[in-house]
């Protein structure tokens, strides 16, 4: 850690600590559901976006309390209509980002520059992201939700995720289907969507061509296990893929319907689903479709105990391309558990992603198999205090001459002034030896982030 | 309520003392936030009473194992703890199942009584200066926790019996029970800080039988 | 809520008068095994997972709800109950469980109105399963006396003058904001011994009891068990125009509306 770092970080916990003891323990300001419902963030997050058992089966259930079908509760009023006094109950914003950024690199491609030379960079910015969620229920067991996301520092704003969901079809649980764009692995153990240290992405040369490898600056920190993992992976509309972006059934929006439920008691949870697969352009008729399917399993029963564990199966048809613009089969296998009790919180995802047959135009330059392992904590210290630990290794597949594994440690401490307005402070660091330019991906050694969460 | 028990008079009679010859902790010294008037700057907080002579301890309930499980008749006692001068008098209660416990205040402050029997609150009533005494009959046996949440330091305890067969030592560490069935019987000595002994007696059928017990 | 509570006046007048109610409304099933049994089916659905399996409050999801403070879900198997019309001490009555479950608790439990009434007359029958006190026990509500009089300068100043001599302000604080000094000094737990913070009065729909007058007599007559609130039903008994009166002042602390 650098000296700069290391004081900014001092900065932030005496700050932290001051701002606390101004602020009265009982604040409490909600988000939508927890408005909906007149409850804390608490009923349903571990830590936000984080979220606990009954959390869990809230969304399971489309929105709607566990066990009930509660759906059209709010919307009984006059002649069913929902007036301007409810949109509290449907949308929610959150602000989260970096004010402060430091890295500590070996070279980042600055002309000129001395191979292996070490240098700092800071930066003050806005907080990056801006997201604003609608979600609900329309009436018994039909539920929707649209989050908008802002990206602050790239200036677009998109649809993250719009989806409808159709619950409890057939009877109690059985089935419950999502049609739109959503998050697949939203009844993973570990949930692309939702942790603690949020993605930060990698650094590209501008000004990229179609299948030719994209120059990287600086590597992404985003959990491995559901990165895309290989170099020299393209769009089919030509656009590489990066590799440490999420994705397949661990990306954080896909097209698609996907069914859900439990049919057999709380045990196990089932999930298959279909999507247009990742990647393809719009009106490309020559991909066929990405299928999945998932089973978990739980233990929630007492002893502020919880634990799960559950498994996927990706295939993918023509969802990618390489470097000879040839169709491959990109297909993932994952594995994910969680354990909680009480104050902690621990989860972990692994994944093997494989590339079905490398073209022959690829052959022997192409590693068509990639791994990633992601391990996270999280523990509450004091009341308002969280501790995020996350480890981060990407054994990466694809073309030999680009690839590079990584292996990243992250620790934030996280202190809620109130329960909806946290501050934090990160820092991750290269647990490899950090290498000069031709390896940007293992250039950095150091990164330093802090930064403010907010919802609201 | 020392040195007498509810037993009928037939029977032999225990007596005894229970005393304790270790080292005693220091008491612990709390200053007062909340109405110096009435409760004092600060307060001695000890609740481990030992007699310098005798080594008797204070405050520790005896009883005997009950075979005499029958109901209590007697409706007409009460037995009251009082607020006074910010302490519960007395510290240490014993009363029988069945019983009406009183709780009152004589002090001119708010105190309330919150009685607990393990997580579940018997009695939590607020005793405003000239309000009314509350009465609640208590119905099941077993330990019951006082205290005052406007002044924590205030606490205190009540054990109640399904029988007749109790007694809560005097300043000299003594007790005595009357009215005991004859055989060999389990005494058991309670005391709020030291935990609970058990201790075996053979009581003849009439005449007393005196013992001793000591706390290790 | 008013409309509910509307409806069940008008429920009890209809059986008073002996018609068949029971072609208009729910019926609430008798507490026999086939009820608890489909309460049990609901419960591990909707309340297990902050409740726990058996009842003890130690559900998968609720050492969230306070984290290291108060309140923690109610542990059914040995705990009192807060919200009641009973005398302090005393187990709830079915109707009390009954507000409970359908209300919900501000900031800690939804409300389960989303269950039809007889899905919470069951869950309710499950839950008084787990205390073997229910069987020997029978709560009687207390009466909180007579109509509540009209609210009124007077009315409210002798509320005021009650919330003194009554020592509220030792919690509550001199301005009702729930920063009394023993509060500020964290001396308050609760029955499991986490701090707990006085409420803030000024805040009525934070009220876990409920924010209607109706509700505060009730809370100033039982008291919350588990929690350092006292009961003031023996200082309140016949002269219960003053619990109202202190019930008015307290809502005129708050300027937000309330049901």
């Amino acid at each position: 850690m650098s000296q700069r770092s290391i004081t900014l970080g001092i900065l932030m916990a005496v700050a932290a600590t001051i701002a606390s003891a101004f602020v009265h323990p009982e604040a409490q300001a909600i988000p939508p559901f927890a408005r909906k419902y007149n409850v804390n963030c608490t009923a349903c997050h571990t830590a936000p976006p984080i979220l606990n058992p009954f959390g869990q089966r809230f969304l399971e259930n489309g929105y709607q309390l566990p066990g009930t079908e509660d759906g059209g509760i709010i919307g009984k009023k006059k002649l069913g209509d929902v007036t301007l006094d409810d949109v509290t109950n449907f949308v929610g914003f959150r602000m989260v980002g970096n004010v402060t950024r430091s890295w500590s690199f070996k070279q980042q491609n600055p002309p000129g520059a001395a191979a292996g030379v070490v240098q700092n960079k800071t930066e003050f910015t806005f907080p990056d992201a801006f997201t604003m969620f609608t979600a609900g229920t329309l009436t018994k067991n039909v539920g929707f939700m649209v989050e908008l996301g802002h990206d602050v520092e790239g200036g677009t704003t998109a649809v993250e995720r719009g989806f409808v969901t159709f619950n409890n079809i057939g009877y109690h649980d059985l089935a419950h289907v999502r049609v739109g764009r959503y998050d697949p692995s939203a009844f993973y153990s570990y949930v692309t969507i939702r942790q603690q240290l949020n993605d930060v992405v990698e650094s590209t040369t501008s000004g990229c061509t179609p299948f030719t490898p994209c120059g990287l600056n600086r590597a992404g920190l985003a959990p491995s296990a559901f990165a895309a993992k290989f170099y020299g992976l393209y769009q089919r509309d030509g656009t590489a893929i990066s590799p440490f972006a999420s994705s397949l059934f661990n990306s954080g929006g896909e097209t698609g319907v996907d069914i859900h439920g439990r049919p057999f008691g709380d045990w196990f949870l089932y999930q298959v689903g279909v999507l247009n697969g990742a990647n393809e352009g719009f009106g490309d008729s020559n991909k066929g479709k990405d299928i999945y399917a998932m089973l978990r399993f739980d233990y929630a029963k007492s002893n502020n105990f919880s634990a799960n564990i559950s498994g996927f199966v990706y295939r993918g048809y023509s969802n990618a391309k390489v470097q000879s613009q040839d169709d491959v089969n990109w297909n993932r296998y994952g594995l994910s558990a969680r354990a909680t009790y009480k104050m902690v919180d621990i989860y972990a995802a692994f994944a093997v992603d494989k590339i079905d047959k490398t073209p022959t135009a690829v052959a022997g330059l192409f590693d068509s198999t990639a791994t990633g392992l992601t391990i996270g904590a999280d523990t509450y210290v004091t009341n308002k205090t969280l501790i995020s630990l996350r480890y981060d290794n990407l054994d990466a597949g694809g073309m030999l001459d680009q690839r590079k594994s990584a292996t990243f440690v992250g620790l934030q401490v996280k202190q809620f002034l109130r329960t909806n307005i946290a501050i934090f402070a990160r820092n991750d660091f290269n647990v490899r030896k950090s290498e000069g330019s031709d390896t940007a991906a293992r250039n950095l050694r150091n990164a330093f982030f802090s930064g403010v969460d907010i919802v609201f | 309520m020392p040195l007498t028990s509810l037993a009928g008079e037939t029977g032999a009679t225990l007596v005894g003392r229970v005393v304790f010859r270790g080292t005693v902790p220091p008491p612990e010294v709390v200053t007062v936030t909340r109405d110096p008037k009435t409760c004092g700057e600060t307060r001695t907080i000890q609740p481990l009473v030992v007699h310098p002579s005798t080594r008797g301890i204070q405050n520790a309930v005896v009883s005997i194992e009950g075979e005499n499980t029958s109901p209590n008749t007697d409706t007409t006692k009460t037995t009251a703890i009082t607020n006074t001068q910010c302490a519960f008098s007395p510290h240490v209660e014993a009363i029988r199942v069945g019983t009406p416990l009183e709780v009152r205040s004589h002090d001119p402050v708010l105190h309330n009584t919150h009685i607990m029997t393990g997580k579940r609150t018997f009695l939590n009533v607020a005793l405003v200066p000239g309000g009314h005494p509350v009465a609640k009959v208590i119905k099941m046996p077993g330990l019951y926790h006082v205290q005052c949440d406007a002044h924590v330091f205030m606490q205190g305890s009540v054990v109640a019996f399904d029988h007749p067969y109790y007694a809560v030592t005097e300043a000299q560490g003594d007790f005595r029970i009357v009215g005991v069935p004859a055989g060999r019987h389990q005494v058991t000595v309670w005391h709020e800080t030291l935990g609970a002994l058990h201790h075996e007696v053979t009581v003849p059928a009439q005449g007393d039988v005196s013992i001793t017990i000591e706390f290790p | 809520m008013a409309m509910r509570r509307r409806l069940m006046t008008l429920s009890a007048t209809i059986l008073a008068i002996g018609l068949a109610a029971t072609t208009v409304l729910a019926v609430k099933p008798e507490g026999n095994r086939a009820t608890r049994e489909n309460g049990r089916v609901i419960y591990e659905r909707s309340c297990l997972f902050c409740h726990g399996a058996e009842g003890k409050g130690d559900g998968p999801a609720g050492w969230f709800i306070g984290r290291y403070e108060a309140p923690h879900p109610r542990d059914f198997t040995s705990e009192g109950f807060k919200l009641r019309s009973t005398e302090s001490g005393s187990l709830p009555t079915d109707q009390d469980l009954f507000r409970t479950v359908t209300r919900g608790i501000p900031g800690y439990m939804p409300s389960f109105a989303g269950l039809t009434e007889t899905e919470r007359w069951q869950v309710i029958a499950y839950v008084k399963s787990f205390n073997p006190a229910f069987q020997t026990e029978t709560p009687a509500p207390l009466l909180l006396g007579g109509p509540a009089p009209l609210a009124s300068p007077t009315s409210i100043e002798t509320g005021r003058a009650l919330y003194v001599r009554f020592e509220c302000q030792a919690c509550h604080g001199i301005d009702g904001r729930g920063d009394g000094p023993v509060s500020e000094a964290g001396d308050l737990k609760d029955a499991s011994g986490l701090r707990i913070f006085a409420t803030d009065l000024t805040r009525p729909l934070s009220f876990k009891n409920g924010s209607s007058p109706q509700d505060l007599v009730r809370t100033l007559m039982t008291g919350l068990d588990g929690t350092p609130m006292p009961s003031y039903a023996a200082q309140l008994t016949g002269k219960e125009d003053e619990a109202w009166y202190l019930a008015q002042y307290l809502l005129s602390l708050s300027s937000g509306s309330f049901p």
